[in-house]
């Protein structure tokens, strides 16, 4: 029982850490909460759905429902919402960061961009679920008493290796490194020569990438629907908020906790509650801990 | 004094939103020299610096490098040009390793990049033996020459420096001043902001008194030490003659 409540929630944690390392981002290098950041884990959900209606989701390989297709499908997904975050913030959060605006202005406007970023797939594809693909799974039994489907462990898999590969990123690409600076202080990165423009954008072509696989991700199990991001809003701030923002292990470390303690609350609490989980560890950080686990104290 | 180096001219500056703090200060900085401005708190001298280095916008008033105009470029494309800039506080990434610091430094340069960090540990050794370390584990000296040396990394023709000395131990302001000698000579021309200004002074050139955000005196930098209202004004009321 406790087996299962902690690889499901290491599972939804996966999912909530890709989100919350671009909440992270953008709170410490743009310095404002972008609540819009779960309409581009919608985003990147449809737009990999518009991929597989086109090329199908592949012949099942292996013990997965699906084939390569897919995965193609969220790369596709990945690029193509980090253009979109980069154009929300293009059309949107760049106009008025220009004119200095107060960060509560930068919130309000993020919040107008969800609403208009959700029902845009409202009406392209409907209140409706989709699936990528109907094929049926069987679970295996990972331990006694734990399983998972196949497409679980390849999730898993596939969130480590991005960790893993944005980890390498941060530590030795000039970019990466240029963009922990301006995460640290944007007017000493600008005297090192740093062009803020360049690293904002990077920071949201990466940021909606991620989001786009936590959006895929979230999708393939099992079902997405225009609300796949928003339902995850509140735990992707409270696992940035936990992590302590501006750090990736922060990010990941807050993502698979807060996964971990909704999954465990099942043990305790009725499974209507779950949801509220993410609300009281984000009460608990503010309270306890307001620089997070990985943040210093400011 | 030879053609300058840098030339700024009647620069009005202030914050965003905010009225100007500085109201037409002018400033010439020849090739290899020391310049320091001095004056009391709020006379606009950081706020002059942070102008020139593109950090805040320019109301009015022209900067010139060499022969180039760098008016109301922005921060990055200023240390481009050739200006580098230390901050007075703030002046490391505490959460990056020395290397990296180092390496932000040099993030305007593509193939030099490699030489220019064997340049910097060969003139900064102390930073050598900690470049894994993170800047927060340096003391309040070692960041600042980490702060000249990442300033450094782009072999600027001018150097800017917010109160370099400010909270050192007098034995690394020494230390400090002996540095920026070097560098002058070996052809880096030093502008800096010092609350220190007796000492500063001493290791300059020459120096300009501000005063309200307005040039008050310049002068070669023993005419102003001898100055009795210098002196009397700024220097802690005795002279140094």
């Amino acid at each position: 029982m406790i087996g299962q409540a902690l690889a499901d929630g290491i599972l939804t944690g996966a999912i909530i850490a890709l989100g919350a390392i671009g909440v992270s981002f953008t709170l410490q290098i743009m310095r404002f909460a972008n609540f819009a950041h779960s309409e581009l884990l919608t985003w990147g959900a449809y737009l990999a759905l518009v991929f597989v209606a086109f090329a199908g989701p592949g012949t099942p390989t292996g013990p997965l429902s699906f084939g390569w297709q897919l995965l193609a499908a969220a790369l596709f997904a990945a690029a193509a919402t980090g253009l979109v975050a980069w154009g929300v913030d293009h059309f949107v959060f760049r106009s008025l960061r220009r004119r200095g605006a107060h960060p509560l202005t930068m919130v309000f406007a993020a919040f107008g961009a969800a609403l208009v970023m959700r029902n845009v797939v409202v009406l392209l594809w409907g209140h409706g679920s989709h699936f990528y693909t109907r094929e049926l799974q069987m679970s295996v039994e990972l331990l006694p008493g734990v399983r998972m489907l196949p497409d679980q462990i390849f999730i898993l898999a596939l969130a480590l290796a991005v960790v893993v590969c944005l980890h390498l990123f941060l530590t030795y690409s000039r970019t990466g490194i240029a963009m922990r600076a301006m995460a640290e202080s944007s007017s000493l990165a600008q005297v090192c020569g740093v062009e803020v423009d360049a690293v904002v954008r990077w920071t949201w072509i990466i940021s909606g990438a991620l989001a786009a696989l936590a959006g895929v991700f979230a999708g393939l199990t099992p079902q997405l629907h225009p609300e796949v991001g928003f339902n995850l809003l509140l735990a992707l701030f409270a696992a940035a908020i936990l992590g302590g923002t501006g750090s990736l292990a922060g990010a990941v470390i807050g993502g698979l906790l807060v996964g971990l303690a909704e999954n465990l609350s099942l043990l305790f609490i009725s499974a209507g509650y779950k949801s509220a989980m993410p609300f009281l560890v984000l009460l608990a950080v503010l309270i306890v801990r307001p620089q997070g686990l990985f943040g210093e104290k400011q | 004094m030879n053609a300058p180096l840098l030339s700024a001219k009647d620069i009005v500056a202030g914050y965003f939103g905010g009225l100007p703090v500085v109201h037409g200060i002018s400033v010439d900085v020849a090739p290899r020299e020391i310049v320091t401005l001095i004056g009391p708190n709020g006379a606009g001298k950081s706020t002059f610096l942070k102008a020139i280095a593109g950090l805040i916008a320019l109301e009015s008033g022209r900067v010139i490098l060499g022969a180039r105009e760098i008016t109301a470029l922005p921060a990055h494309s200023v240390v481009g040009a050739g200006v580098g800039y230390v901050p007075q506080t703030a002046n490391v990434f505490t959460t990056l390793t020395i290397h990296e610091n180092l390496k932000v430094g040099g993030h305007t340069l593509r193939s030099e990049l490699a030489a220019r960090l064997e340049r910097a540990y060969a003139l900064f050794p102390v930073l050598a033996q900690k470049r894994r370390q993170p800047g927060r584990a340096l003391s309040g000296g070692q960041r600042q020459m980490l702060a000249i040396a990442r300033a450094l990394m782009t072999e600027p023709k001018l150097l800017l420096l917010d109160e370099p000395t400010a909270g050192l131990a007098p034995q690394v302001v020494g230390e400090v001043f002996r540095l920026l000698r070097r560098l002058a000579e070996s052809g880096v021309a030093v502008l800096m902001v010092e609350q220190n200004a007796k000492a500063a002074l001493k290791a300059s050139d020459r120096g300009y008194v501000l005063a309200e955000g307005r040039n008050r005196m310049a002068g070669r930098s023993a005419e102003l030490l001898n100055d009795p209202a210098v002196a009397e004004t700024f220097l802690g009321g005795r002279r140094v003659a």
